[in-house]
Parts: structure tokens; C-alpha cells; sequence
């Protein structure tokens, strides 16, 4: 048998495991940060609007060590609302602080690929789901 | 076979879900496997100013690929506006090499076979995958 079977009384669990999480935060006029949708545990302390475009976010503490994978989009009042992306800031978690950042922006000029900071649209809901780990321990990178 | 009561019985046959994320460097070539859960991916490999990047997955290969989900975090609000998407049917199991491919969103790029050389230098590719293994062949069933 190839299965591993463990009795009840052996649950060994070494906090290695990828866990993944998300939350949401709703933008108000000019930016501001509303209301923090999250699951109970308070995953997110705080979102602060720092300037046109950028989110920074404060998780709880324990802080994870890294964070693995992040994806970010944002839900409009409205289909004809303004395109506006979100995306994560590379490389701008630390783990010794538990902040990283949130980039906001929208189509500049005729090209859409041209971009220029921005806040989302009064009304949106800002989507994050991050998958992280919370111990380095015994496990390659 | 029966389990026993009480116990937790895992056979390995079930869904994995894994992630790691990568560094783009100049001309789109990939500039370091920067977080890699596990060591379950063995390299990534841009191939110079074409938006593809193969991803190497670490022995024992899983054998169906379910779900990829890629998201490009961004160095600045500013960076261009792309998106980098599993390559459909690109998994082969007897070698667990898959492919990532980059799009820019504007529409004269659309349809382009590849802008890599786009990809904002140092910009992070986060990619979760579910793959399954099944080793239900060797007896575990």
C-alpha cells in the first residue's frame, strides 16, 4: 500500500503547507479606503490609501515569511466604469513588517498598454488573494 | 481496502496545489526562480523577446495538469498592461514541462504570437497550479 496512514492520535502538522487567503477592501470617493471585507481571524489590519494609485497593506501578526503567489482585480459599480488594473508591487512584501503594496492604474492615451496611476472607481471592491507560507524551515527555498 | 476508524487516510492520489513565482529580466528572460514552495518546479526558462517561458515541474512529474492561474506583479502603476496565461494542452506528464505564455492588451497585440520583450524588467510572474499524481496504480486504491 502506497497511502501513508496516520492515527488520530499522531496528527503532526509542521506549518509548511501552502495557505491561501483573500480579502477585499471597497474604495470610496477620491480613493479612500472603506470598508474591509475579510474572514474571521482578521487576516488584514489595515489598508491605507498612500497616494494616487497605491494601496499599502498591513496583515496581522504572525506575519508569513513569504508570500507566493498574489492576484488582484478589481469589481466595478458599473460594466462602462473606467478600466482600472490592480496589481501587486514586485518584491514589495517584507516579512519582517507585514506590509506590502497594491498598484491601482488605467489606460493612458490610445494605447492601452500605456499606463498611468489611479485610484479605482467610487463604488469598486478591490479583490486580493495571496497564497503564502509561514515558515522556512526544512523546506527548499 | 478498509481504513481503520478514526484515522486520517491520505492515499497521494488527491489534488496538489503549488505556487511559485519567478523574476523577468531584460529582453523577457527570466532572471531567478524566486519562490519555489517546495522545490516542485526545477527551472524556468524565457526564451529571449518571445513572451514564452517553460516551466519545468520536479520529479515525480504529476500526471494531469488541472489548473494554472498566473498573475504579473507590476514594479511601478506605470508598467505596462499585460497578462501571462497558461498555454493550453502544454503539459506533458512524461517530462513535466509546461508553458506560460505573455500578451500584451492592446488590440494591434492581441493576437501576436509573443511581445515578451514588453514584460516590464523585473516585473514577477506568481503562478498556483493544481496538478493530481495518482498513485493509485501501485495499490493504493
Amino acid at each position: 500500500m502506497a497511502g501513508v496512514h496516520v492515527a488520530n492520535g499522531h496528527i503532526r502538522t509542521s506549518n509548511k503547507g501552502l495557505v491561501t487567503n483573500k480579502f477585499s477592501f471597497a474604495v470610496g470617493a477620491a480613493g479612500a479606503v472603506g470598508t474591509i471585507y475579510q474572514a474571521a481571524g482578521n487576516f488584514v489590519t489595515s489598508v491605507t490609501h498612500t497616494a494616487a494609485g497605491i494601496y499599502t497593506v498591513q496583515l496581522n501578526k504572525l506575519y508569513p515569511v513569504r508570500l507566493i503567489f498574489t492576484n488582484t482585480n478589481i469589481a466595478t459599480p458599473a460594466g462602462t466604469d473606467a478600466l482600472i488594473v490592480a496589481r501587486f508591487d514586485a518584491n514589495s512584501y517584507s516579512a519582517t513588517a507585514g506590509t506590502f503594496i497594491v498598484v491601482t492604474s488605467g489606460p493612458q492615451g490610445a494605447a492601452l498598454t500605456a499606463q498611468v496611476a489611479a485610484d479605482p472607481v467610487d463604488g469598486s471592491l478591490v479583490n486580493v488573494e495571496l497564497s503564502y507560507v509561514d515558515q522556512t524551515t526544512g523546506i527548499a527555498n | 481496502m478498509t481504513y481503520p476508524a478514526n484515522t486520517i487516510n491520505t492515499n497521494n492520489s488527491e489534488l496538489t496545489v503549488n505556487a511559485f513565482h519567478f523574476a523577468i529580466g531584460a529582453d523577457a528572460l527570466t532572471s531567478g526562480l524566486t519562490q519555489n514552495h517546495g522545490g516542485m518546479v526545477t527551472s524556468v526558462v524565457g526564451t529571449d523577446n518571445t513572451g514564452v517561458f517553460t516551466v519545468t515541474l520536479a520529479k515525480p512529474w504529476p500526471v494531469n495538469m488541472l489548473a494554472c492561474v498566473c498573475s504579473l506583479a507590476s514594479v511601478a502603476a506605470t508598467d505596462v498592461l499585460g497578462h501571462l496565461v497558461y498555454k493550453k494542452d502544454s503539459y506533458v506528464p512524461t517530462t513535466g514541462v509546461f508553458t506560460l505564455q505573455y500578451r500584451k492588451a492592446s488590440a494591434a497585440d492581441a493576437t501576436a504570437a509573443g511581445v515578451g520583450a514588453d514584460v516590464t524588467t523585473a516585473a514577477e510572474a506568481h503562478v498556483i497550479y493544481a496538478v493530481t499524481h495518482n498513485y493509485a496504480a501501485a495499490g493504493d486504491a
